[in-house]
């Protein structure tokens, strides 16, 4: 599903992927929206890659209808299903039994949007032949985004900017099956940030204590602050 | 009288529940979060205190002092209001969109922000919320709940921060009496609206806008594609 556009073809493109993005509501779209509705005046033309509407509801994710109406009309938004396995952990929760997927199949089961990179690849590489795009640009969490980013990277040798809202491991908002488990998602979380061309990370405290941890250099990792 | 206001998600606490300690099975082998903030100092349990201090103390009445919060607000500081017996004291509502909170956030007179303290030594919070910046865009002062960080930093630099430690229910309430003796007169917050400027997402899309043009010069093969 996507709206009409008629790009400018002097603007740079950017595979802009954001899973949260309207009418999905709540703190994490404003970034995305807001960086979205002005890149044009600098140059650059993103194209969205993120979720059906439907989607968010299905998932009992906060929507904003109203945040649609801030995109600009001329921005193209590709939306693809989310791949998140509601209906099957719906029941494992029932039967209480969730926890031992969670725990003993971690890397298929650690997020609920797990599965959305793997899906989408396919659509995101036709879309970085067709329109030349020479960057991505991902907003996580969801985490799996970056797996998605890295995959990119690889396969169609495009410059990666990763933006984390918020920090992951190093959060701690976040829960992990248990302390091993946690330590397994540092290792995976500086290994694939190690590839991404640029980490953006939204305060002065996490760029610290990314370079602290020797997840990257002082020009790799850059801060932008949300904003209003 | 004096509107608090509060826009977004606020944990709740109660003290009764505070984490046991954890022998070594459960925290290698059982749920883990990296525990590196006192999450008490993230919901609204000291400033609920605080106002049950300026009712018991100082005899301060709801018609003087109301706190309006809204959006994702745990049940824990209902049930704490309730047992207070302090509800007139507070608005509750649930998620609103945008600008209706945008529009909601405008009536008040004094913005509250909570941060979480950090534990770890020498090293402040992570985290800025992103309301911080909708709340400077109004110019209103903003009572923050906070140490050392980021984001006592900015609200400094902006000249609209009022502080009070996180956890401190007598120091919190004794900022909410200046202001409402106004011994600390609101209107006299004067916004730096050249360094809040900067935070406006226009500017900060001319960032991001930089970092990928940075990238395209730093790998010429991919500004070619």
């Amino acid at each position: 599903m996507e709206r009409t556009l008629s790009l400018d073809k002097t603007l740079t493109p950017v595979l802009f992927i954001a899973y949260q993005f309207p009418p999905r509501g709540g703190p994490g779209v404003h970034r995305s929206v807001n960086f979205v509705r002005y890149l044009s005046q600098y140059g650059f033309n993103p194209i969205v890659l993120t979720v059906r509407k439907e989607d968010y509801k299905n998932a009992d994710e906060q929507t904003d209808e109203s945040l649609l109406a801030t995109i600009p009309e001329n921005i193209r938004v590709i939306r693809t299903k989310s791949y998140q396995p509601l209906t099957f952990i719906n029941r494992m929760n029932q039967l209480r039994i969730f926890r031992l997927f969670w725990y003993f199949l971690y890397p298929i089961f650690w997020e609920r949007t797990a599965r959305w990179p793997f899906k989408v690849t396919k659509i995101a590489e036709e879309e970085i032949k067709a329109n030349n795009i020479p960057i991505v640009y991902t907003s996580s969490g969801p985490f799996s985004t970056l797996f998605l980013g890295r995959r990119l990277k690889r396969r169609q040798n495009v410059c990666w900017v990763a933006d984390l809202r918020d920090p992951f491991t190093d959060a701690y908002a976040w829960h992990f099956p248990s302390k091993l488990h946690w330590l397994l998602a540092r290792r995976v979380e500086k290994r694939i940030l190690a590839k991404a061309d640029i980490i953006i990370v939204n305060t002065p405290e996490v760029k610290k204590l990314f370079l602290q941890r020797g997840i990257g250099t002082e020009n790799r990792i850059q801060v932008i602050t949300n904003g209003y | 009288m004096v509107t608090i206001a509060y826009s977004g998600s606020l944990d709740g606490f109660d003290p009764k529940t505070r984490k046991r300690n954890r022998n070594f099975l459960c925290r290698w082998f059982w749920t883990f979060n990296n525990d590196t903030v006192d999450a008490s100092t993230r919901s609204g349990y000291y400033l609920i205190q605080a106002i049950k201090i300026l009712r018991d103390k100082y005899q301060v009445k709801p018609n003087d002092i109301q706190v309006d919060w809204w959006g994702k607000i745990d049940v824990l500081n209902m049930k704490q209001v309730a047992e207070e017996n302090l509800e007139a004291y507070f608005i509750y509502g649930g998620y609103l969109p945008k600008q209706e909170s945008l529009n909601r956030i405008a009536k008040a007179d004094l913005l509250l922000l909570p941060l979480e303290r950090s534990k770890i030594p020498n090293r402040g919070t992570l985290f800025i919320p992103g309301k911080l910046y909708e709340y400077l865009n109004t110019g209103k002062p903003v009572l923050a709940l906070c140490e050392t960080s980021d984001c006592k930093t900015i609200l400094e630099k902006s000249g609209l921060g009022i502080f009070a430690p996180p956890d401190n229910p007598m120091e919190i309430a004794t900022v909410l009496l200046k202001i409402l003796s106004k011994e600390m007169e609101l209107s006299s917050f004067k916004a730096n609206k050249k360094f809040i400027q900067q935070y406006s997402f226009i500017n900060k899309t001319r960032e991001l806008a930089d970092i990928f043009s940075y990238c395209l010069s730093h790998n010429p093969d991919k500004s070619d594609k």
